[in-house]
C-alpha cells in the first residue's frame, strides 16, 4: 500500500512538472511598416519584418516549447500632422514563409484627428505557427482616402501573449 | 577551368530560378469570378500568393446603408472587417506548370474557408477549385484577368 502511494506520489510530480507552463508578454516595438508610393483610395498594404527573439521571452527557450500565442494589443500610431484622417479603416494580418496568413486586428471605422489608434483584437486568431518561424511579416491594410504620389509609414506596437512549456 | 565550371553553374542555377520566379508571377494581376460580383487583385507577400478584393459590383449593405464588412465570419470578433480589401485567396505557393497550390480561398456569403487549388489554362483564364478534404470533392469557378494578356 505504501509503495503504491508512493509510486501514485511520484507519478503525479513528473506529469506536474512536464506539463507546467508558463505565460509571457512579448512586445515588438517601433515597427516602421511601410508601403511603397504612388498609393490609390482604398485598401493599400504597409508591409515590416520582424525576427523573432525567443530569449527575450525566456533565455535558451526553443522554438517547439511555444503552446500558444494571442495578439493582446496592436497600436498604430504616426507623426503626421493630419494624423489618421485620411484613413477609413485599418485590417493587421501575420504571416511568415512557413505558417499560414492570419488575421489578428481590426479598426473600422478610424475616428478622424488621432495620431494613435489601438486595433482590436481577434479573440480567436492562434499565432502559433508563426511564432514557430525565424521570422514574421506584419501586414497593415490601410483604406486610404483619396491617391498619394508618396510613401508611407506608420509605426506599430504590438504585445502578444505566449504561453510556453518550462 | 575549374572557376569557369563554378561561374556556369552559378549563372544556370540563377537563370532557372528566375524563370520560375518568372512564371510563378504571371498570376498576379486583376481577376474577375464568373459571377461578375468582385475584382480581386492578386499579389506576392514573401514567397506566397494573395487575393484581395479591390471592386464590388455591390459595395454597399443594403440592410445598413454602410460598405460591406464581413458579416459572417465565424469568429465574432473580426466581423466588421471591411469586404473591400479583403484577402479572400491566401497562402499559395507555385508548385510548377501553371498549378498554385497549400492555399486557402474564403466566401464571405457563408463565412466558410476552403482548401484551393489554382489552375492557369491560359493567360488569362484560371480554374479555381475550392474543396473540403480530397480535390475530388469541391467546386471549380473559372476567372478571367481584367486587363487581357496578349
Amino acid at each position: 500500500m505504501k509503495h503504491y502511494f508512493l509510486l501514485l506520489s511520484a507519478a503525479l510530480i513528473l506529469l506536474t512538472s512536464c506539463g507546467e507552463s508558463s505565460k509571457k508578454t512579448y512586445t515588438m516595438n517601433d515597427i516602421n511598416l511601410t508601403a511603397e508610393g504612388p498609393l490609390f483610395d482604398g485598401p493599400n498594404t504597409l508591409q515590416a519584418t520582424h525576427i523573432i527573439d525567443l530569449n527575450a521571452i525566456e533565455p535558451n527557450l526553443k522554438a517547439d516549447q511555444i503552446e500558444a500565442v494571442k495578439l493582446i494589443k496592436a497600436n498604430i500610431s504616426t507623426p503626421d500632422s493630419i494624423g489618421f484622417n485620411n484613413i477609413r479603416n485599418f485590417v493587421l494580418q501575420l504571416t511568415s514563409s512557413d505558417a499560414k496568413m492570419e488575421k489578428v486586428a481590426v479598426l473600422n471605422p478610424v475616428e478622424k484627428n488621432l495620431k494613435e489608434v489601438t486595433l482590436n483584437p481577434s479573440a480567436e486568431s492562434e499565432l502559433l505557427d508563426n511564432f514557430q518561424q525565424k521570422e514574421i511579416i506584419l501586414i497593415l491594410d490601410a483604406d486610404i482616402e483619396g491617391d498619394s504620389e508618396n510613401n508611407l509609414t506608420y509605426q506599430g506596437n504590438f504585445e502578444f501573449e505566449i504561453t510556453y512549456k518550462k | 577551368m575549374k572557376s569557369l565550371f563554378l561561374l556556369s553553374f552559378i549563372w544556370l542555377t540563377h537563370t532557372i530560378s528566375f524563370a520560375q520566379s518568372t512564371e510563378a508571377d504571371q498570376l498576379l494581376g486583376v481577376w474577375e469570378p464568373s459571377n461578375g460580383k468582385a475584382r480581386v487583385k492578386i499579389e506576392k507577400i514573401g514567397e506566397k500568393y494573395y487575393g484581395k478584393i479591390v471592386w464590388l459590383k455591390e459595395p454597399i449593405d443594403p440592410n445598413t446603408g454602410q460598405p460591406k464588412v464581413d458579416k459572417n465570419n465565424p469568429d465574432a470578433s473580426l466581423r466588421t472587417v471591411p469586404l473591400k480589401g479583403y484577402r479572400m485567396l491566401k497562402d499559395f505557393k507555385y508548385l510548377g506548370g501553371n498549378q498554385w497550390d497549400n492555399g486557402t480561398i474564403y466566401d464571405p456569403e457563408n463565412g466558410s474557408t476552403y482548401k484551393c487549388i489554382i489552375k492557369m489554362t491560359d493567360n488569362n483564364t484560371l480554374d479555381i477549385r475550392g474543396y473540403i478534404g480530397v480535390e475530388a470533392l469541391g467546386r471549380t469557378d473559372v476567372w478571367k484577368r481584367l486587363n487581357l494578356k496578349k
